[in-house]
C-alpha cells in the first residue's frame, strides 16, 4: 500500500495486539491464580476478574475479531439507515497472526506503509479498573501481564514495534520498581491508564506529590508516557444517572458517550497540570492516545479561563504547562484543523487505531483527512517524525 | 445604569432568604430533621438535617457583599492575584438594603434600576436539597415549607407583572414532588425552579428523565408553566470526588462543598457538567421528547457548555440515530431557555441557539452578579436594538407567556 506522495517516516502512535489467554494468566501469581479466569457460559468464553464476569470485550479470546476499520463508514459518515452495531460491524475474521506475534506484524507494517508503531494490548485495560480497591494484586497483575507481554513481544522489537508495558500507579514505590523492570528490557513507551490513581487509602489524583518519585524516574529515563483511552471508571458517573452497570464500550448509548467519552482524559490532563505535576517535571512527555482530540480546545479555554481568575493557584501558566508536556493523538474525524492550530503540528501524532474495528483500515488514508494545504513539513511530522523523536528512533 | 428605551425584565433576581424561611411553616414533627439555627462557639449557624451546613459561608446575610463585588474575578481581571475573600471587599449591614428581605422596598429599588420585572430565585435554598439527601420525607418537607413562606414574603406572582419568586421543586419521592408541584400551580406559581444534577432517591442518584418523573413533567407540559434549572448543590459535586488532592477527613478534599472556597482542579474539570449532564439526561431519556411543550430555562449556569452540548447530541445522533426520535439539538432549541453569564461570548451563543433562546439575568443582588442589573447590554454591543430588546425582555416574556 505505498503511497507515492508519502515520503518520510510513519509511526503510528496507536496499533494493538490481541492478547491470548495466556496474557493474564501465565505468570499470576499462584496466590492470585482466582483473580482472572476464563470460563464457560453457554457454550461461550467469558473473563472472569476476582469471579464476576465482565462484558469489557463481548468475545475475550479473540479466536475471531471484527475486520479492521469495520466501524470505519458509521464514523465518517454516520449512520443514517439506523443499524445496529452488530449490523454494521460485518462477518468477524479468524484473529490474524499479526495480530498475536510481531515476525509478522512486521510484515503487515510493511504492507501498510508504516515504518514504526506502538503496540498497545486491547483487554489489558480491564484489569486495573477491576482491582482498583486491592492495590497489591492490581500490581501483580499488570506485572504477570507485563511478563507475558515482554515474552511475546518484547517492548522494542527491531526498533519499529515498541510494545507497551502497563504501569499501575496505586502504591508508588511498586509503581517505581515495575517501571526499572521495563526499563532494563528496552521500554520506549510505558502504558499509563488516563484515571485517577487508587492507593491503599482510595483514589486520588496522580498529579500530587505522593506519585513525584515515578515521574521522577520516568523524567530521568526519557521514557515516553502513552496515555490510551482505557476503563477509567467513569462508569460510576454515568451510573449516577442511568444505575449501575458494567462500563460496555460497544453498547451503543448516547448519554453514557457524552459523559464518559473524552472525560477521563480532560480530567487527568487537568489533574496532572492543577495539582503541578508537569510543573515539577517539565521534561516528562505524555501521548494521550485513541483518547480523540475534540477536548483540547475546550481544555485550553477552561485552563486559561480559571487562570485569568485565580492565577496565584497555578504554579506556572497552565497552557504553557499542557502545551510543553503533552502530545496529542487525535482521531481523523475531529476537526484536525482546529487542533493543529490550538497545540501546533509539532503536537499532534497520527495514530489509526489498526486493527480494531473502530480504527482504520487503511491507516496512511490519515494524511487524507489533514487539512488541504497543510505544509509538508508538519505533514511529515504529525505522520511521524514528532513520535520518532519521543521514541529516540530515526525520522 | 444602561440606558434603554425600554423597561427591561430580569431573568435572574435573588432575595436572601429570611431566617424563618425553612422553619415557618416547618411541619412540627419534622421540625428537628430539616433546617434549625444553633449557637456554635458563640456563632449562629445554620443546622440541616442536625449538621451544621457550610453551603453560604454566613446563612444570615448580615452583614452582605456589595452586588458585583466579584465583577472583576469573573471577569478574568483578577490581574493582582488577589484570593477570593479579599475581592469580596467590604460587607454592608443587611439593613441598608431593605429590597433583598422585602417585596415593596425591591419593587422601589427596581424601579431605579430601570426593571419592570424579575425572576426571583433562592439563595441558600439551592443548596439544601444536596443537605437533605438521605433523608427524602424531610427534604419534601422542608421545600414544602420553604415555598409557603416564598408566597408569603415574595408572592408566586401579586398580579402586578413585576415578581415572580419560583418555587422551589426536589423530585427525590415522585409523588410527594408531583404533590407539590400540584400545590404551588393552584397557588399561581409562574416558573418553578429546581436544581440541575441527578436526583437524589435517598441512597443513590437517578436522572431527572427516568420515567418515574413523568407525572412532573407532564403537569408542567399541560400547564405551560416553565421549570428553571438554577445552578446548586448536586450530585454532580461528587464527580470529583476520585481526583481529591487530600485524605479523607482531613479537612479539605474529601469534604461537603464549601461556598466560594474554590480550588483550581474542580473549576478547570467540572463547573460546567451539572448543568450540561443534565439536559443531555433529559433528552437522551426522552423526556423532551414524551413532552414537546414542556419549558425549560437554564438560570445561572453560564452558556459556554451550550456549544459543545450541542456537538456531543449532534455527534451521538449520527452515530445512534436509533436512540432517538426526533433530532435531539432540535429539542433543545425547541424548549430550552438560557441565560448567559455576563463574561461569555454572547455573539457566539447567538449563532449557535438563536436570538430567541437567550436571556438577560443579572443574579442582582449576589457578589458574582451585575451591581447594575441593566449593564448586561454592555456585553452585547455586537447586538441591534430589536436583538437586544428580545434579549433584555421579550425572551423571557415569551418564556412565561
Amino acid at each position: 500500500m505505498t503511497r507515492h506522495d508519502i515520503d518520510y517516516t510513519v509511526v503510528d502512535a496507536d496499533n494493538h495486539l490481541y492478547e491470548t489467554p495466556e496474557a493474564f494468566t501465565r505468570y499470576l501469581p499462584e496466590e492470585h491464580r482466582k483473580a482472572v479466569q476464563y470460563v464457560q457460559i453457554n457454550g461461550r468464553t467469558k473473563i472472569a476478574i476476582r469471579g464476576t464476569i465482565s462484558d469489557y470485550i463481548p468475545n475475550p479470546t479473540f479466536e475471531v475479531v471484527a475486520a479492521p476499520g469495520a466501524h470505519e463508514e458509521l464514523y465518517r459518515r454516520g449512520n443514517p439507515d439506523g443499524k445496529t452495531l452488530r449490523e454494521l460491524t460485518g462477518d468477524p475474521i479468524r484473529c490474524p497472526d499479526w495480530a498475536r506475534e510481531p515476525v509478522s506484524r512486521l510484515a503487515k507494517l510493511d504492507d501498510l506503509g508504516i515504518d514504526a508503531a506502538l503496540m498497545f494490548p486491547t483487554l489489558a485495560s480491564l484489569l486495573e479498573e477491576r482491582m482498583r480497591d486491592d492495590p497489591d494484586l492490581a500490581h501483580a497483575a499488570v506485572h504477570a501481564f507485563n511478563r507475558w507481554l515482554h515474552d511475546e513481544w518484547t517492548f522494542n522489537y527491531e526498533d519499529r514495534i515498541f510494545a507497551t508495558p502497563v504501569i499501575t500507579l496505586p502504591i508508588v514505590e511498586k509503581a517505581v520498581e515495575e517501571l526499572e523492570w521495563c526499563l532494563e528490557r528496552g521500554a520506549r513507551a510505558v502504558l499509563i491508564r488516563p484515571a485517577p490513581a487508587w492507593g491503599l487509602r482510595g483514589p486520588r489524583s496522580p498529579g500530587m506529590p505522593e506519585f513525584d518519585p515515578l515521574w521522577a524516574r520516568i523524567q530521568e529515563a526519557g521514557v515516553l508516557v502513552a496515555m490510551h483511552a482505557s476503563d477509567s471508571g467513569y462508569a460510576d458517573i454515568a451510573g449516577m444517572w442511568e444505575g449501575r452497570g458494567e462500563f460496555l464500550p460497544f453498547k451503543p448509548n448516547p448519554f453514557r458517550s457524552m459523559v464518559m467519552g473524552s472525560r477521563p482524559i480532560m480530567d487527568t490532563m487537568a489533574a496532572l497540570v492543577c495539582h503541578g505535576a508537569l510543573t515539577r517535571f517539565p521534561d516528562v512527555r505524555i501521548a494521550t492516545v485513541e483518547n480523540g482530540g475534540a477536548w483540547v480546545r475546550p481544555l485550553i479555554a477552561n485552563f486559561a479561563g480559571t487562570y485569568k481568575k485565580m492565577p496565584h493557584e497555578f504554579p506556572e501558566h497552565p497552557v504553557e504547562t499542557f502545551n510543553r508536556n503533552v502530545y496529542v493523538n487525535p482521531f481523523w474525524e475531529d476537526g484536525l484543523a482546529g487542533l493543529i492550530e490550538a497545540i501546533g503540528s509539532d503536537r499532534v501524532l497520527f495514530g489509526s487505531d489498526f486493527p480494531h474495528p473502530e480504527g482504520m483500515a487503511d491507516p496512511l488514508s490519515f494524511v487524507d483527512d489533514l487539512p488541504d494545504g497543510l505544509p509538508r513539513a508538519d505533514v511529515a511530522r504529525i505522520m511521524g517524525g514528532n513520535l520518532a523523536g519521543l521514541l529516540g528512533i530515526a525520522a | 445604569m444602561a440606558a434603554l428605551d425600554f423597561k427591561a425584565f430580569d431573568a435572574d433576581n435573588h432575595y436572601y432568604e429570611a431566617e424563618d424561611a425553612f422553619i415557618r411553616y416547618i411541619e412540627p414533627a419534622m421540625a428537628k430533621r430539616c433546617m434549625q439555627w444553633a449557637e456554635v462557639g458563640g456563632k449562629r449557624r445554620l443546622l440541616v438535617g442536625g449538621k451544621v451546613n457550610k453551603f453560604i459561608p454566613n446563612p444570615r446575610f448580615d452583614p452582605i457583599a456589595r452586588p458585583g463585588s466579584l465583577e472583576d474575578y469573573f471577569r478574568g481581571r483578577n490581574t493582582d492575584g488577589l484570593d477570593l475573600k479579599t475581592m469580596f471587599g467590604d460587607l454592608d449591614p443587611l439593613s441598608e438594603h431593605p429590597g433583598y428581605r422585602d417585596r415593596a422596598a425591591r419593587l422601589r429599588l427596581m424601579d431605579e434600576q430601570g426593571l419592570e420585572g424579575a425572576l426571583l430565585f433562592p439563595t441558600l435554598g439551592v443548596g439544601m436539597q444536596e443537605a437533605l439527601k438521605r433523608d427524602v420525607p424531610a427534604l419534601h418537607a422542608a421545600f414544602t415549607a420553604f415555598n409557603r413562606w416564598l408566597d408569603d414574603d415574595w408572592g408566586f406572582d401579586r398580579g402586578d407583572g413585576r415578581l415572580y419568586a419560583a418555587p422551589m421543586i426536589t423530585l427525590a419521592d415522585p409523588a410527594l414532588a408531583a404533590q407539590e408541584v400540584e400545590r404551588v400551580l393552584a397557588a399561581g406559581a409562574r416558573i418553578l425552579v429546581m436544581v440541575p444534577g441527578p436526583v437524589p432517591d435517598g441512597e443513590g442518584y437517578v436522572s431527572p428523565g427516568h420515567p418515574r418523573f413523568d407525572p412532573v413533567w407532564a403537569q408542567l407540559d399541560e400547564a405551560g408553566v416553565p421549570m428553571a434549572l438554577h445552578a446548586g448543590l448536586s450530585g454532580v459535586q461528587q464527580y470529583g470526588k476520585v481526583w481529591r488532592t487530600t485524605d479523607p477527613g482531613s479537612g479539605s478534599g474529601g469534604g461537603d462543598f464549601e461556598g466560594f472556597k474554590h480550588a483550581v482542579f474542580p473549576l478547570v474539570a467540572f463547573q460546567e457538567r451539572g448543568i450540561s449532564d443534565t439536559f443531555a439526561a433529559l433528552i437522551c431519556h426522552g423526556v423532551l421528547e414524551r413532552f414537546p411543550h414542556l419549558r425549560l430555562a437554564s438560570i445561572e449556569n453560564g452558556a459556554m457548555w451550550v456549544p459543545s452540548l450541542l456537538r456531543a447530541l449532534t455527534d451521538g445522533y449520527g452515530k445512534m440515530p436509533f436512540s432517538f426520535e426526533e433530532h435531539p439539538v432540535e429539542q433543545f432549541k425547541r424548549q430550552v431557555w438560557v441565560a448567559p453569564y455576563y463574561e461569555d461570548d454572547m455573539a457566539l451563543l447567538k449563532d449557535v441557539l438563536g436570538i430567541e433562546r437567550l436571556l438577560f439575568g443579572s443574579d442582582f443582588p449576589h457578589a458574582e452578579g451585575l451591581p447594575e442589573p441593566t449593564d448586561y447590554v454592555k456585553d452585547i454591543p455586537t447586538f441591534d436594538d430589536a436583538e437586544v430588546r428580545k434579549v433584555m425582555r421579550d425572551n423571557v416574556l415569551e418564556l412565561m407567556a
